[in-house]
């Protein structure tokens, strides 16, 4: 619809612009007609005075196919007077004595006339397709730009620069509403600063736009839009500039604004038409934007969800599982006290221990994980030793755990700048679960080494089943149990992996699994760090 | 409650003011303290006070995401930590070696640390191990030195450093990673496994005797 209404506007432009071309033309005609005669009056020996109305025809063809009809018109009635006056007996009077000359000067007049319209004509559809072809180049132009942004937030960006560049407006804003907020999603050239009051005053006039669905600052529907105008600011006003709807299928987005032309003056029917063509473009972005947001939204809310569903079955099941093992044991020990022997007593101690370890260990593990990802817990970085890690970590396991584990340190291990407690997590994680999957009694190796001079390799492997080629990448991820473990014995809650990962790429290292022949085998690649000091 | 029917006396108070008030009216044999204490007093306040007017023993309760507290009020002078959550015998067991340090105290001359088959001998200044004499350079010498005269205590990086090297160094991790490696090395039955100088992490280091 803003496009038919352009079109109606385009003829109503061109009147003013066309007037002062004509002017200009009567001017040049005028000229050329007065020295054409001036050339033929020095030469009237020699040129034959029936035949001469010919001479004329050429300067009337030409201002025809230069300045358009009417001109070409004036002129040839001019040049029709001037041989009247200056050539044909009697010489300086307007009276004609010869017949014969009155006809040769009425078939000049007719002659010069048809030839001057069918000129002229021909040059109006040369400068139309001119002018469409010139349109057309813009056009292709910008959205040849346009299509070339890949990225959505730069697209109006892109597009609100094409414009300034093709137009002639100061600068080209869009804006984008959001319920009753509008958002500037584009403002081209980016040195332009405005003051508050403007900025209202363009939220205001897009608002009015957007509200009856019209096109502001054009000159086709000037009646539409000037008397709202008049009333927001009073009768005498700056120019505002265009203000263009923007629609989509779902109503109005937004509102396209081009502020004024630079030097004055109303847009030219072209740069009106880019101005117009170009806002159906950004409305199709921003529809396009606000459907990616949508899906965007619904592919968190799913993941949100999945999550909920992983968490709701590790809280049913190892929650609830030590739970319950807890509270029957406590019960037993209150209840019926002097029924249980000494060692159902101690039984009962030893489970409501155990199982408050594994829950207090659940616990942490799911609060470090989300502090961690929520980026809450950044690494506190020193120099560290990694053989003094993996010490550590064995250091606090029972002692018939710790003897099952072999460490092979390198002894020109660098030391690396992380976060000693939450690398010892990480190493701690790794061996434990090494313990739990691998096959019972075996030993397992682990590894520190450098690592080409950037870093140090942590390596724990372990005898037992193999890790699957799929599952390779999944074990990492939250709450994910290996198909095998997950009716197992094994208790697990698909935790430990994602806090090794989540504190690995805090440390900006690696973290993987492959298989070798005899089972797993976890490595952890750790960046020095910092240059030495 | 542990405590409590360990057979401890203990006197508890909600706030740090409160803290100092009854420390002064009941001058207890051992402090515990959590860093985390609501109040215009914080543990570390309370701790620094407390250091003022004695060497009574203080272990710190921290959490763990609270390690700059920790080292904060190790520095001040608290001698161990604990992290919540944290068992009951974990406990007792710190409370324990802590009151058994104390009543040597400062005035604790000792001539000669021994340790399993490990023997310092202050004054000659030669370590032996197994009967046989450990050569540490004048660095290691000076660090199994002091962790041992502060057996079972905490000592951080930073006491570790100023009082090896010097104030001026007291945040040069790097280079007591370095020299601590090393005295692993002659020292430790498994140097990758040490039993006697235990790395407390992102706080400092321990000389442990059991």
């Amino acid at each position: 619809m803003a496009v038919v209404d352009s079109v109606e506007q385009i003829g109503k432009v061109a009147e003013p612009r066309s007037r002062r071309v004509e002017a200009v033309g009567l001017m040049w005609s005028l000229t050329a007609v007065a020295l054409a005669t001036f050339c033929f009056w020095c030469l009237r020996n020699y040129l034959d005075k029936g035949q001469a109305s010919l001479l004329y025809l050429p300067v009337v063809i030409a201002c025809a196919v230069r300045f358009g009809f009417s001109s070409a018109v004036v002129g040839a009635f001019v040049s029709f007077l001037c041989w009247d006056f200056f050539f044909l007996q009697p010489v300086f009077t307007f009276v004609v004595d010869d017949v014969r000359n009155w006809l040769s000067l009425i078939v000049f007049l007719i002659a010069a006339i048809v030839t001057s319209r069918l000129a002229s004509q021909a040059k109006e559809q040369a400068d139309a397709a001119r002018a469409r072809e010139e349109e057309i180049r813009t056009l292709y132009k910008a959205s040849e730009s346009l299509s070339r942004e890949i990225r959505a937030d730069h697209i109006l960006p892109s597009l609100a620069e094409q414009l300034v560049n093709l137009s002639s407006a100061v600068y080209v804003m869009i804006l984008h509403r959001i319920d009753d907020r509008w958002d500037v999603a584009a403002c081209m050239p980016s040195s332009v600063t405005m003051p508050e009051p403007q900025k209202k005053l363009i939220r205001q006039i897009s608002q009015v736009a957007c509200e009856h669905d019209q096109v502001i600052g054009t000159s086709g529907n000037e009646f539409h839009w000037r008397r709202a105008i008049d009333d927001l600011l009073g009768p005498s006003h700056e120019p505002v500039g265009l203000y263009v709807p923007l629609h989509t299928e779902k109503g109005m987005v937004g509102v396209l604004h081009a502020g004024p032309r630079r030097g004055g003056g109303s847009f030219s029917a072209l740069e009106e038409q880019l101005i117009l063509t170009l806002s159906n473009h950004a409305a199709t972005v921003i529809a396009r934007q606000e459907l990616a947001a949508q899906a965007a939204q619904a592919a968190a809310l799913k993941e949100a969800d999945t999550l909920k569903d992983a968490l709701l079955s590790l809280v049913s099941h190892e929650l609830r599982s030590p739970l319950a093992a807890i509270k029957v044991s406590a019960s037993n020990l209150r209840g019926a006290d002097s029924k249980l022997d000494e060692g159902l007593r101690e039984e009962a101690l030893a489970a409501i221990d155990i199982e408050s370890d594994r829950l207090t260990r659940l616990v942490s593990n799911l609060l470090d994980l989300s502090r961690l990802e929520a980026g809450a817990w950044r690494p506190q970085k020193d120099w560290c030793d990694i053989t003094d890690v993996v010490a550590t970590v064995l250091d606090r396991l029972e002692p018939s755990q710790a003897d099952r584990v072999q460490v092979n340190a390198a002894v020109d291990l660098p030391l690396i700048r992380a976060d000693f407690v939450q690398i010892a997590l990480v190493a701690s994680n790794l061996i434990e679960n090494a313990l739990k999957y691998s096959t019972p009694g075996t030993t397992i190796t682990v590894t520190l080494s450098p690592f080409d001079k950037i870093g140090a390799l942590v390596r724990v492997d372990n005898i037992g089943e193999p890790v699957e080629g799929l599952e390779q990448q999944a074990i990492f991820d939250r709450f994910y149990r290996g198909k095998k473990h997950q009716n197992s014995t094994v208790h697990g809650t698909g935790l430990g992996l994602a806090l090794c990962r989540a504190i690995v790429i805090a440390h900006e290292g690696v973290i993987f699994v492959t298989n070798t022949k005899t089972g797993p085998s976890f490595t952890v690649r750790l960046p020095i760090g910092a240059v030495a000091k | 409650m542990g405590l409590v029917a360990q057979g401890y006396n203990v006197i508890v108070a909600e706030r740090g003011d409160k803290a100092l008030e009854r420390f002064d009216a009941h001058s207890p044999a051992l402090v515990i303290l959590d860093v985390m204490m609501p109040g215009d007093l914080d543990g570390l306040d309370v701790c620094r006070e407390i250091r003022t007017r004695g060497d009574v023993p203080i272990i710190i309760l921290s959490a763990r995401s609270g390690e700059s507290q920790k080292v904060a009020a190790l520095d001040l002078g608290a001698d161990d930590y604990l992290t919540k959550p944290f068992g009951m015998d974990e406990m007792l067991a710190r409370v324990r070696a802590a009151l058994r340090r104390a009543p040597a105290g400062k005035a604790q001359e000792m001539t000669v640390f021994v340790a399993g088959d490990l023997n310092v001998d202050y004054l000659r200044r030669v370590v032996t191990k197994g009967g046989e004499e450990v050569k540490l350079t004048k660095i290691e010498y000076e660090i199994l030195g002091y962790l041992t005269r502060n057996v079972d205590r905490v000592i951080t990086h930073r006491q570790l450093l100023s009082a090896v090297w010097g104030p001026e160094y007291s945040e040069d991790t790097q280079l007591l990673r370095v020299h601590v490696g090393h005295l692993r090395q002659k020292i430790e039955d498994l140097p990758a496994r040490p039993k006697l100088i235990v790395t407390e992490p992102a706080v400092g280091y321990r000389f442990r005797l059991s």
